[in-house]
């Protein structure tokens, strides 16, 4: 929730890597994501790389969308019906 | 791949809100988006005057500044006042006002604090002044806890006893749960925190599907990534169906990050916590375990105990359960500004009041948007 | 001299003050009017029909040496741009220092280095200069101000007053990267970067501007607070709406990384090169092709417009299409975190 944004991996020395952010470098901690390798994409926060960043599944995302927006299938198998919502309060008049 | 570029393409924006249109045809939606970071890029991008008018968005307590309550807020300014210590912090604490004053002040008037990025910036300054006693504010959700946790470890590994936390870190499904608990705000689906489950997984939020039959999608944060969870709930309200469907698949997987919850979990552990707007809510905030009790800057220091007062008037508490929207509080732009804030709700960047006082939009009627479909 | 450093003595007024002025300024700011080392310049009126600017700048800068600058860049400049916001030409300038005991004088001399290669750009005289040293822990290593007088040619009538509805609204340089510049360097957000900070002298891109373009109504350069607290400026003093585009905005992309990473809108950081020109929009192309042929103006854009609309606030819109309030900044520009 909090700002992350993604950085590219550029040399890994230990639990510390050069990381890129456009073509801002920093050297960033490993700690919660021994598993990166140089190369990869991660989100980084407060100094923590926290997540892989996977180009396929940012690629796959944009084509379905560029395709038909519309139909891209719910990605879930765990659906299961809902009692009607209480009719939620009319929006405030702006 | 420049990600952020990709997800801000306008034109695949415009055809999602034409497509969120014709699905939500003219039924009344209510989405909670609960994360600061979603109100504010939903403000920053306009994407509120975007939506059709029978969809609501509500902002939700994923604000941690803003939840953060009074009296910790006091007990970490009075910190900075004590002569030894150095407090180090994120930005965003330094404005937010406290019964006497804030950390800004409290830094005019002579406390020592210092902002940095990294935690480890704190670990490394208190390494460098061995004669500082450095007490990092530890402030937010399961994004910011593992590092704040791996900084603690850090410091035990170099031998760093200078080094403390106070922690007002929390955990973000009880805050989630405590809103439907409350029964304040209808909701028929939530927009749920991208950065927290990249960290967590979605495990963390089917307790919204398995037990509250409520719908909810996990999303990014660039505008495309918005709008596709939103298209992505209303389809599933439109299909009756309570589900966790994961739309920033790029970040987030079921299972998180392990490595992190891991180090998480081995520094902190759940304690009942003052949410401010909610008051106390049990095993919702993270204490640091007693094995670390070294680094725990409540058992190091006396904390003040002088009486902590919410400022008169502040409504950030209803703001934060989503029962109002800022402008309904009656300081929101008056007496209450981002020069002049009364609640961290307008000082965060994460605040719905300060999202909604920069972002002001310009309603349809003076200035027609220029919408298709 | 051989200090190192500046002592209270260096103040006090006697050999030592008058050694540190020759030596640090004298021999850098050579001209006839300096040089007759009096207690007051004295200078010639400007020719018939021409008016006189007269602007001042405080400059205290951490650090005072970065990429693209220093304070003492800083210190010319600012006052310099202040004049050319008003189309005057620069012509002199006055420069007071405090210095704190203790400031190692390599430093001052590097300072004055720089100011001296700053004020020849500018094509400005440094006439007058005072000097005092405060005792150590008292000041912040070195606070400069400059004040400097320009001659402001017949017939050129611009300033905020002078905004039109219908005024083309162009800026002439990418903006966010002074500020981001300074801030990277900011112990604990220290980034390596391309970043470098736009500091320059805007009286010459400006001169070429009124040769093409007469009749520009309003010029202000966006330092503190960035572009959107400088048109939040002129729209309240002129009483007009502002309409400007996001996308429109230019933004290197070292800056641009910098303000996602620290969570900053570009349009709040500060410049100290770039400026915007409001222009009847009969002369904007003019304007345009003018900026884009000067160095300081490579990148040189239209960003929106003047309006009747909505008078003293911005208004802009988002790249989604959707419009929103733009406020000045409020308090500090803080890097958010969480």
């Amino acid at each position: 929730m909090c700002l992350a944004v993604p950085a590219r991996v550029l040399a890994i020395d230990g639990v510390l890597a050069e990381v890129e952010f456009g073509s801002l470098r920093r050297t960033i901690s490993l700690q919660l994501l021994p598993q990166a390798q140089v190369g990869d994409y991660v989100l980084v926060h407060t100094g923590f790389a926290i997540s892989i960043i996977d180009p396929d599944e940012a690629r796959l995302t944009l084509e379905l969308l560029k395709q038909m927006g519309d139909l891209e299938p719910l990605d879930s198998d765990e659906m299961r019906p809902v009692r009607p919502a209480r009719p939620p309060k009319p929006p405030t008049t702006p | 791949m420049r990600f952020d570029a990709a997800f801000r393409d306008p034109a695949l924006a415009r055809e999602l809100i034409a497509a969120i249109h014709r699905l939500a045809d003219d039924r009344p939606l209510a989405f909670m988006e609960f994360c600061g970071g979603h109100t504010h890029a939903i403000m920053q991008f306009g994407i509120r005057q975007l939506m059709p008018p029978n969809l609501r968005l509500l902002s939700g307590p994923g604000c941690p500044v803003c939840v953060t309550s009074q009296r910790d807020i006091d007990q970490a300014i009075a910190l900075a006042e004590v002569p030894e210590v150095t407090v180090a912090t994120f930005g965003d604490m330094v404005r937010v006002p406290g019964t006497r004053f804030t950390l800004q002040e409290a830094a005019a008037n002579g406390g020592d604090v210092r902002i940095v990025y990294s935690p480890l910036d704190a670990v490394q300054y208190a390494h460098d002044h061995p004669r500082e006693q450095v007490v990092f504010l530890g402030v937010g959700f399961e994004t910011t806890a593992p590092g704040v946790a791996a900084s603690i470890l850090t410091a035990r590994a170099r031998g760093i006893r200078n080094y403390s936390v106070f922690s007002m870190h929390k955990y973000t499904p009880p805050g989630m749960r405590a809103i439907l608990d409350a029964g304040e705000v209808c909701l028929n689906g939530v927009l749920g925190p991208g950065h927290v489950s990249s960290i967590t997984g979605v495990r963390w939020w089917r307790f919204l599907p398995d037990v509250y039959n409520m719908p909810v999608v996990i999303a990014g944060f660039e505008p495309v990534d918005i709008l596709l969870a939103i298209q992505a709930l209303v389809r599933l309200v439109v299909a009756g169906k309570a589900a966790a469907v994961n739309t920033y698949r790029r970040s987030v997987s079921e299972a998180g990050n392990r490595a992190a919850i891991g180090i998480m979990t081995q520094v902190f552990e759940p304690a009942d916590a003052d949410w401010r707007g909610f008051g106390v809510i049990p095993e919702s905030g993270m204490a640091i375990r007693p094995t670390y009790r070294a680094y725990d800057a409540r058992a190091r220091f006396a904390l003040s105990e002088v009486p902590s007062r919410e400022p008169p008037g502040c409504r950030c508490g209803d703001v934060l359960r989503g029962v109002i929207e800022p402008p309904e509080c009656p300081l929101f732009g008056q007496a209450c500004t981002p020069e002049r804030p009364k609640g961290p709700c307008m000082v965060s960047d994460e605040g719905a009041c300060s999202a909604f006082y920069l972002y002001q939009s310009v309603t349809l009627e003076d200035h027609p948007t220029t919408l298709s479909g | 001299m051989s200090a190192q450093r500046i002592t209270l003595a260096h103040g006090a007024g006697g050999r030592l003050t008058q050694q540190l002025i020759h030596e640090v300024f004298g021999s850098r700011f050579r001209n006839p009017i300096l040089e007759q080392m009096n207690d007051a310049a004295v200078l010639a009126p400007p020719k018939a029909g021409g008016r006189l600017a007269f602007a001042t700048d405080g400059h205290v800068v951490s650090p005072l040496f970065f990429p693209g600058g220093s304070i003492g860049d800083l210190a010319v400049y600012g006052t310099v741009n202040d004049l050319a916001m008003m189309g005057a030409r620069p012509r002199w300038l006055a420069a007071s220092f405090v210095i704190e005991e203790g400031f190692p004088l390599k430093d001052l001399r590097r300072i004055a280095d720089d100011m001296a290669a700053a004020a020849q750009r500018a094509e400005a005289l440094l006439v007058a200069g005072d000097t005092k040293v405060v005792e150590r822990g008292k000041g912040d290593g070195v606070y400069i101000s400059v004040a400097g007088v320009g001659v402001i040619p017949a017939g050129v009538e611009i300033g905020a007053s002078h905004a039109r509805p219908g005024d083309v609204i162009l800026l002439n340089a990418p903006i966010a990267a002074h500020g981001m510049t300074i801030m990277t360097l900011r112990e604990g957000l220290d980034f390596q970067s391309d970043l470098r900070s736009d500091a320059a002298p805007l009286n010459g891109i400006v001169a070429d501007l009124l040769a093409a373009a007469p009749d520009v109504h309003t010029m202000r350069d966006a330092t503190r607070g960035g572009l959107a607290t400088t048109l939040n400026e002129l729209a309240q003093a002129a009483q007009v709406g502002i309409q400007i585009e996001e996308e429109a905005i230019p933004v290197d992309e070292a800056a641009r990384s910098a303000c996602e990473l620290l969570g900053l809108d570009p349009v709040y950081v500060a410049n100290e090169g770039a400026f915007v020109a409001f222009v009847p929009p009969e002369e904007a192309e003019a304007a345009l092709t003018t900026l884009r042929a000067h160095p300081l103006g490579q990148h040189a854009c239209r960003i929106g417009h003047v309006t009747a609309d909505h008078p003293g606030r911005v208004v802009m819109e988002t790249p989604l299409g959707a419009k929103r309030i733009l406020p000045p900044l409020s308090g500090d520009l803080l890097p958010r975190i969480c």
